[in-house]
Order: C-alpha cells, then sequence, then structure tokens
C-alpha cells in the first residue's frame, strides 16, 4: 500500500516534470491561451509603449480637449486635450511595473517568512502567523489605503502599501504546504544525514512549493493591478498627471455622462489587464497542480 | 563501562496525542558494543523505529524524550545542542530508512543529495567529494555511477535505491549505522543481496549496527547479537545463538513459533499488541502470556541479567538471580 503510494508520487514527479506536456495542456485550454496573449501583449506594450504613441502623454491640448474617438485619436482626448490612447500605452508599463514589483517583494518575503514559520513551528510559528492574523483582520484595499495615505501619493509608496498588505497570503500559503512536506520521509533522511535547518528550508523544501507561489503571484498580479488602480482612482497612488490608469478614470469620472471615452477606455484596460492575469493564473494551475490535474 | 559504543538507560518517550499520551517507549535498555550487529526485533508498533529516532533525536512532534540517557562514546546525545547534534548525524551515526523511494527527494538529483550527505561534514571540493561519492556507489554495487548521479530517485527501482541510501549512510563512515527494516519494502530476492550488502560494509569500515527488523530470521543471518521488543519494553537480549536456541521470555518463544514452517499449522499470539495510551498495568505482555502469574498484572518485572550478554524481563525468572 505504501510502497503503491511511493510510486504514485514517483509518476506524478515524472508527469510534472514534463515540460513538453505541460505546455502542450496549457495551450489546449482556450481560456489560458487567451490569457497568455492578453499578458504578452501587455508586456510588449510595456516596453515598446512609450516608442509607438502616437502623441506624449502629458502634451495638453485645449483646442482639442473631450473629442470622441476618432482616426486622430483612436481613444479621444480627455479634459486637457491629451492623448488618451497614448497615455493608456504610457500607463502599460507603471501597472505592470507596480504589479512586477510588488508581487516580487511579497512573494519573496511571503516565501522566507513562510518557510521559517511552517518549518521551525512552535513560538516562531505561532508569532508570524498572528501577525498575519492581524493584517488579514481589515480588508485589504482598506488597509492599502491607510497605509498609502498615511506615506502619501507616489508610486513606491504605492508599491510598498501594496506590498505591505500582499505578503501575509504568500506567508499562510508557504506555510501550508511546507507543512505538508516537512513529515516526508525524504526530509527525516535529510535531517538524519546531518544537513543542516538552512540547507532543508531553501534546497529541499522550496524548489516544492515554487509552483504554488508561482500560480499564486499570476493570479495576483492582476489584483495588485486593480489595487493600485484603486488607490489612483481615491487620489492615494501615483499624483495626477501621471498617465496611470485609475488616476485616469478618476480624472474622466466628472465627464462620464457626456464624454464617456475619458473613463471607459483606461477602465477597459485595467479590465484586460486583470483579466489576463487571471485566466493565466488559472491556465497555470491547472497545469502545474498534479492533484487538479489527474481528473 | 566505555566498552559500549552505544548505552541506552531507561528511555522514556511519550507522544502527547489529541486523545491522550501515547507511552511509546516505557523505560528501554540497550547496549551495542563496537563492531557489532545488534538486531532489534518486535512486532509493528513496539517501539523499534522510535528507539532509533531517539537516537537521532529526530522523534517527530508530538513525541517526546521524557527521561533517559543515550551515551554514545560516552557523551549523552540527549544533553546535546542542535548544533552539537547535527554534526552527529550522517557522520558518527546514519541511518537507513524503510522506504527507500520515499527517503529520496524526488525533485533533487541522485548526486546532489549524496553529495549534501558530505558537504554536511566536509568542506571537500566538489570533485573530491565526487570521488568518494563514485567510490562508495561502486562498493555498494551500482553500475555506470557516474551516470547515475544526474539521475532522477523515479528513474531508479527499489533495490538501486535502497543501494543509494546506503552508500549515503556510509559515506563518511560512520561508527553506527541504523537500519530500520531495510529490506522490508523490497523483493525477496533483492533482501538478501542488500542484507549481504550490509553485513560486507560494516565489516569493511568497521562499523557497528542497530538493525531493526520484525523478520527474525533476517535477524539470524545477519546479527550478533538481538533484542526483542514487545509495547516500548526490550523484553529479552542476548546473543543470537541464546536467543534462538533458548529463548526464554514467553514472547520471543511465541515470536520463534510463529514463523512459519512448511508442514506445521501456523502458530500465532493470541490477543494483539497493546493500546499504548492506556498499556495494561504490570508487565504489558501479561494478557497474553500463557504463563502469565498474579504478580505479572501488579509489578513490571525488572531487567534479569544472567550474565553479561544475557538479560530477560520476566518474573518467570526472579528466583533465579
Amino acid at each position: 500500500m505504501k510502497k503503491e503510494e511511493g510510486e504514485e508520487k514517483a509518476k506524478e514527479v515524472i508527469v510534472s516534470s514534463d515540460f513538453r506536456l505541460m505546455l502542450r495542456l496549457f495551450l489546449r485550454s482556450p481560456t489560458s491561451l487567451t490569457g497568455i496573449i492578453i499578458v504578452l501583449i501587455l508586456i510588449v506594450l510595456a516596453i515598446i509603449g512609450p516608442y509607438i504613441a502616437p502623441y506624449d502623454p502629458y502634451l495638453q491640448n485645449i483646442d482639442e480637449r473631450l473629442k470622441p474617438p476618432n482616426w486622430k485619436h483612436l481613444c479621444g482626448t480627455d479634459q486637457l486635450g491629451r492623448d488618451i490612447f497614448s497615455r493608456i500605452l504610457y500607463g502599460c508599463r507603471i501597472s505592470l511595473s507596480i504589479a512586477i514589483l510588488v508581487v516580487l517583494v511579497s512573494t519573496s518575503i511571503g516565501l522566507i517568512l513562510g518557510l521559517i514559520s511552517g518549518y521551525l513551528g512552535g513560538i516562531v510559528d505561532e508569532v508570524l502567523m498572528r501577525i498575519t492574523d492581524m493584517f488579514f483582520a481589515f480588508p485589504r484595499l482598506i488597509l492599502a489605503m491607510a497605509v498609502a495615505a498615511a506615506l502619501g501619493p507616489g508610486l513606491y509608496n504605492v508599491m510598498f502599501s501594496i506590498a505591505t498588505v500582499s505578503w501575509p497570503v504568500y506567508a499562510r500559503l508557504v506555510r501550508a504546504c511546507v507543512l505538508q512536506i516537512k513529515n516526508e520521509t525524504y526530509i527525516e533522511a535529510a535531517r538524519a544525514i546531518g544537513a543542516s535547518r538552512l540547507r532543508i528550508m531553501f534546497k529541499h523544501i522550496l524548489p516544492m512549493v515554487i509552483h504554488a507561489i508561482i500560480v499564486q503571484s499570476t493570479l495576483d498580479m492582476g489584483g495588485v493591478i486593480l489595487l493600485a488602480a484603486g488607490l489612483g482612482f481615491l487620489g492615494l497612488g501615483a499624483p495626477p498627471p501621471t498617465p496611470e490608469w485609475g488616476v485616469m478614470v478618476s480624472e474622466g469620472r466628472m465627464y462620464i455622462r457626456a464624454q464617456w471615452w475619458v473613463s471607459t477606455f483606461p477602465g477597459l484596460a485595467i479590465f484586460l489587464a486583470a483579466l489576463g492575469f487571471n485566466l493565466l493564473g488559472d491556465g497555470l494551475r491547472d497545469v502545474l497542480d498534479v492533484k487538479e490535474r489527474r481528473e | 563501562m566505555t566498552n559500549y559504543l552505544l548505552k541506552i538507560s531507561n528511555l522514556v518517550v511519550h507522544f502527547y496525542r489529541y486523545e491522550g499520551v501515547v507511552k511509546a517507549l516505557d523505560g528501554v535498555n540497550l547496549r551495542i558494543g563496537y563492531k557489532e550487529i545488534l538486531g532489534l526485533v518486535g512486532e509493528t508498533g513496539s517501539g523499534k523505529t522510535v528507539t532509533a529516532l531517539s537516537i537521532m533525536r529526530l522523534v517527530p512532534s508530538p513525541g517526546k524524550i521524557i527521561q533517559g540517557e543515550i551515551l554514545f562514546e560516552g557523551r549523552d546525545l540527549l544533553k546535546l545542542d542542535d548544533e552539537e547534534i547535527r554534526k552527529i548525524r550522517g557522520k558518527e551515526i546514519s541511518m537507513i530508512f524503510q522506504e527507500p523511494k520515499a527517503a529520496l527527494n524526488p525533485i533533487l538529483t541522485v548526486g546532489f543529495q549524496l553529495k549534501e550527505a558530505i558537504e554536511a561534514h566536509s568542506s571537500l571540493s566538489d570533485k573530491e567529494a565526487e570521488d568518494i561519492i563514485i567510490d562508495m556507489l561502486k562498493k555498494v554495487g551500482l553500475p555506470d555511477p557516474r551516470s547515475l548521479l544526474k539521475r532522477y530517485p523515479h528513474e531508479l527501482s527499489g533495490g538501486m535505491a535502497q543501494r543509494i541510501m546506503i552508500a549515503m549512510a556510509l559515506l563518511m563512515k560512520p561508527k553506527l549505522l541504523i537500519a530500520d527494516e531495510p529490506t522490508s519494502a523490497l523483493d525477496v530476492t533483492v533482501q538478501a543481496q542488500i542484507i549481504q550488502l550490509i553485513r560486507d560494509l560494516v565489516s569493511e569500515i568497521g562499523s557497528s549496527v542497530l538493525y531493526i527488523t520484525h523478520d527474525l530470521s533476517v535477524a539470524a543471518e545477519l546479527c550478533d547479537k538481538v533484542a526483542v521488543m514487545y509495547a516500548g519494553n526490550i523484553v529479552e537480549y542476548g546473543s543470537i545463538f541464546d536467543i534462538f536456541d533458548n529463548p526464554m521470555h514467553p514472547y520471543t518463544k511465541g515470536l520463534l513459533a510463529a514463523i512459519p514452517r512448511l508442514g506445521h499449522e501456523l502458530y500465532t499470539i493470541e490477543g494483539e499488541i497493546p493500546n499504548l495510551m492506556n498499556p495494561p498495568k504490570g508487565c504489558r505482555f501479561h494478557p497474553r502470556c500463557p504463563h502469565a502469574m498474579e504478580i505479572c498484572s501488579k509489578v513490571k518485572p525488572p531487567s534479569i541479567w544472567l550474565n553479561r550478554n544475557r538479560m530477560v524481563a520476566c518474573h518467570l525468572y526472579s528466583e533465579e538471580v
């Protein structure tokens, strides 16, 4: 019975290590495909956007203000006559860098704390987990707002405030994985040959939790983009001239009845970015999480 | 009394479970001499593995070592701090596990894991470490060791994996090797090879072995001495010949009688191993013992040493001392 279990596990690993099979499974699903296409487009636009943008995103042109979408201005112009399409292209770089930096920072913090908490257990675990509980006690947006408000507007402050509220999810996730893995015989065997705690945590356990982290952080990217836009909308994010999507939606809300395009296009950009990352994350979960794939 | 490599005295281990306290080890006494192979025999759940893990200080939570002393070359392992015991694990005492394939991390190469056993204890260069590893892999009889280093555990058979575990355990030439039923997950044909291999290698290195098994015939083939364990106690200890030719404890007699023989009906010991959350008073074996006396249910039998190498814990022999 036990032996069979071991073999079953070994088979799972063979399957999950087969990159080509994973790629095929991934591309077979239309939603994952949509997700990866949207995300790839976003990344490309973030890189080349400023070079292909038809106008300077800060250039004001009062004669052309609040023009509806036309061939000259694909998404129309805003209240100061700035080209909305160009601003969205520039905003892409801002939103993506916020998302990537925030996710990198919060996964690193969450990963390290989760490993320590799960592997060491005891009082360390108690203290760390009670701290994460404190973060979970508040809604994410409210807490991020409080931190952002305390720090004042600015892109780096936005990133900091979102990272502050994002890491506990990762710490919890990693801890849960570690608790599962740390009682495996091979961890016991590693301890029995005299491997140190740090070594076991980072060389033996970390590679086993990385897939869960990848899925969670991809799913989280969309959430971070939304959160950053939300803070921008509330005036707690990037300061106004910045072509940040949330700020743009906020600036257009006075004209929403007559000049719908001012808010709608940046809003669509936010929607597409969040959707793309969520679809990608779902797709990744389907191929990386072996337990679900078996059906 | 330093002529023993390992001397365990009065080791008590409890597991604090939600449902209650499991008294897994109830005052275990054990000695292993230099270059001696001691078989630890008993049913599943008798505490053999817990004894082994206690020596390595790897008793999993919620288990706790309550009292006792484990003297290894005169040092009490239970008093060492984490770093000191880490230095002993794998270098002076190493362990082979029951499920060789489960004991290898599935996502790391065999070579990485073998190298780890060396890196944990010395600062040899990669090249030197690799030479030692390849040399050892040859000794455990694995063909083409160099290509083996790059393989992953799922590519190995159970027998190969166990050979690798043995190689890993012996890399640092430990003074004590603990083998926890290393052959019970393997085919019978491979079993004999592995036993032979362990015997040859430890005699070459000069290690002592604590060989845990539930199979008396395996013990007979390999061991110099045997300790019989029942429900957290060592009930009988002696040389392999003493135990087989002249078993004293009723439980040992039962175990020997239970070895299947062609043409004989299978013998079973009545009853089953007691629930260690609420073990029987006195001798833990008395509810199943055909010779149980009144005293057996009241007083825990003392360890009676008939001579330096022979011990039995049973009231039947109280008068003989």
